[in-house]
């Protein structure tokens, strides 16, 4: 294929040699974080050679019952990742996050499915099972910043909460700007985002293409899509997290519940 | 010994009906409440920090609830305004158990100012103006009802448009003092008010509670560890010490003969600061960690 640059094994094993640089110095400085780096490594190594074969399998089936569980996987994943951030001691915090990271992602791609690619099937896997993963991994970094922030602003901000549901506003008048703050801090790295795609980083969907040497209009295109699929994603997932969060910080009777902060 | 056992029989408790003004407007009955807390391993810890709690607080009254540190005074406060939920026993606004009562409701008809002013940033008309807004004041109507609240409040209409973060810690109580008046509560809660001003201010904030009491006839709960500042605005008072109350008398009452050893012990400064004497070994609820 003309203007395809092909890598052997050879070559990855090479570049190998450039998380070396980091095992190094982790273990020079005595940064404790040699181990991590290490399992990374081979983790990384072996996430995508499985999620290779994994999607070959899964586009060669083409059922849409397993592209589902596929990306009820990725859903888990990512639930348990954005609730892993949050170093409080709340329950359900899994549930939290996967509830919103689902709400954004669910949102998206069936508007997306069904008025802009429009597919047929609507689970043809070349498609759903990327163009999700994109806009999962996004919601999940979304809700994960907008939970935290929106406990640490609450537990910053404990005086003038409670000093306004003592004057009888309701829970949700009483951290109304806690709820702001939240939801801005989740929405801060799209919005950088889509200031800055292709003036500082080309996005990874454009970068495979033009490596691939495929790089069309058609990738153009679908790189807007992508962008515009990351915001309503990140916006849903932040707005849902953020309602649940204040449904769980407060209880009925607009009490703020301290032992969650 | 520990303190529970110097109470004995002596203890002088007012209940439920010793309002000197016939009806109560707030009778607390029974009160206890226990804290919970997660802790790092997935479990619960509970701590009581009230325990049987009762005393009443007559129409217009100032009512003192004294005791030292830790003894469980701001969370009685917090039960009082709603921020809290009690775990046994009973709290009435004018005989209505507050338990069936809508909380924001409850919250204007009885408000609260903290140790700290607490003040939202902005001008202090937004934080007065916030309360109003609260209360359904038209936008129009607020900074006319919001100046008359900051006079109350011994503060001039010109710092409506002040900065309130901007204030003296002094100045900044008196807009928190202001900001619970625009509600127009019937029953006032005031948590130590003066514990982070200086001597100066703190008396400025101390006359400013008798003349409220006097010019509004609001009904005032003010709770203090200051001996001085108890006599000299309370008409009766409630002595919490360890979460429990061992007395509940008129100021000379308990000042001047204290029925219990307890009352006694606190008022001539010889109580350690855990409700216990000497060096017994607490077994009674837990006090420490602060008032919360």
């Amino acid at each position: 294929m003309t203007g395809y640059f092909e890598l052997t094994w050879l070559d990855v094993t090479i570049s190998l040699s450039l998380v070396g640089v980091l095992l190094v110095v982790a273990l020079v400085q005595r940064l404790g974080i040699a181990r991590g780096v290490f399992f990374g490594m081979i983790r990384t190594f072996a996430q995508l050679m499985i999620i290779g074969y994994v999607l070959k399998f899964l586009f060669d089936l083409s059922k849409w019952y397993w592209i589902l569980l596929m990306l009820a996987v990725m859903l888990v994943v990512a639930a348990r990742t954005a609730a892993q951030r949050d170093e409080s001691r709340q329950p359900g915090r899994m549930t939290t996050a996967g509830v919103a990271i689902a709400a954004g992602a669910v949102v998206t791609m069936a508007t997306v499915i069904a008025f802009v690619v429009r597919i047929r099937p609507w689970y043809t896997p070349e498609i759903v099972i990327p163009l999700s993963g994109m806009v999962i991994g996004n919601t999940m970094n979304a809700v994960a910043l907008t939970t935290t922030r929106f406990r640490s602003e609450v537990s910053h901000q404990r005086g003038r909460v409670e000093a306004a549901l003592a004057l009888g506003a309701t829970s949700s008048q009483a951290s109304s700007r806690p709820f702001r703050e939240a939801m801005r801090a989740g929405l801060i790295p799209t919005m950088n985002a889509l200031m800055v795609v292709g003036l500082v980083q080309l996005p990874g969907m454009m970068s495979g293409q033009i490596i691939a040497g495929i790089l069309s209009v058609q990738a153009v295109r679908y790189q807007i899509v992508v962008m515009y699929m990351i915001a309503s994603g990140a916006a849903i997932g932040s707005l849902v997290a953020a309602l649940l969060m204040r449904r769980q910080l407060f209880t009925q009777r607009h009490q703020l519940r301290s032992e969650y902060l | 010994m520990t303190f529970r056992l110097l109470l004995g029989s002596e203890a002088r408790m007012g209940g439920s009906t010793a309002t000197p003004n016939g009806e109560a407007k707030l009778a607390v009955e029974g009160l206890s409440f226990t804290r919970s807390r997660a802790t790092a391993d997935g479990g619960r810890s509970e701590r009581e920090v009230l325990r049987d709690v009762s005393f009443s607080v007559g129409e217009s009254e100032v009512f003192g609830v004294i005791g030292p540190s830790g003894a469980g005074k701001t969370t009685l406060l917090r039960l009082l305004n709603g921020l809290d939920t009690p775990s046994g026993g009973s709290i009435a606004l004018d005989g209505q158990d507050v338990a069936g009562m809508e909380m924001t409701d409850l919250r204007r008809r009885v408000g609260m100012v903290f140790q700290t002013p607490a003040l939202f940033r902005g001008t202090v008309g937004t934080n007065v103006g916030y309360a109003l807004e609260l209360d359904g004041v038209p936008r129009e109507e607020r900074e006319g009802r919001g100046i008359a609240c900051l006079e109350r409040a011994g503060l001039p209409p010109s710092f409506w448009a002040r900065d309130a973060l901007e204030l003296s810690q002094g100045e900044q109580q008196r807009v928190a003092f202001a900001r619970a008046l625009a509600a127009e509560p019937e029953v006032l809660l005031l948590d130590e008010p003066t514990s982070a001003l200086d001597p100066a201010a703190a008396s400025r904030i101390v006359a400013l509670v008798g003349g409220l009491n006097k010019e509004v006839g609001v009904t005032i709960v003010f709770v203090t560890h200051l001996l001085d500042q108890a006599r000299q605005i309370c008409d009766r008072a409630l002595v919490l010490i360890g979460g429990e109350g061992v007395e509940e008398g008129t100021i000379p009452g308990l000042f001047d003969c204290p029925a219990c050893e307890a009352t006694r012990l606190f008022i001539e400064g010889r109580l350690d600061p855990h409700g216990l004497v000497g060096n017994a070994a607490p077994d009674g609820p837990d006090a420490g960690g602060g008032d919360r």
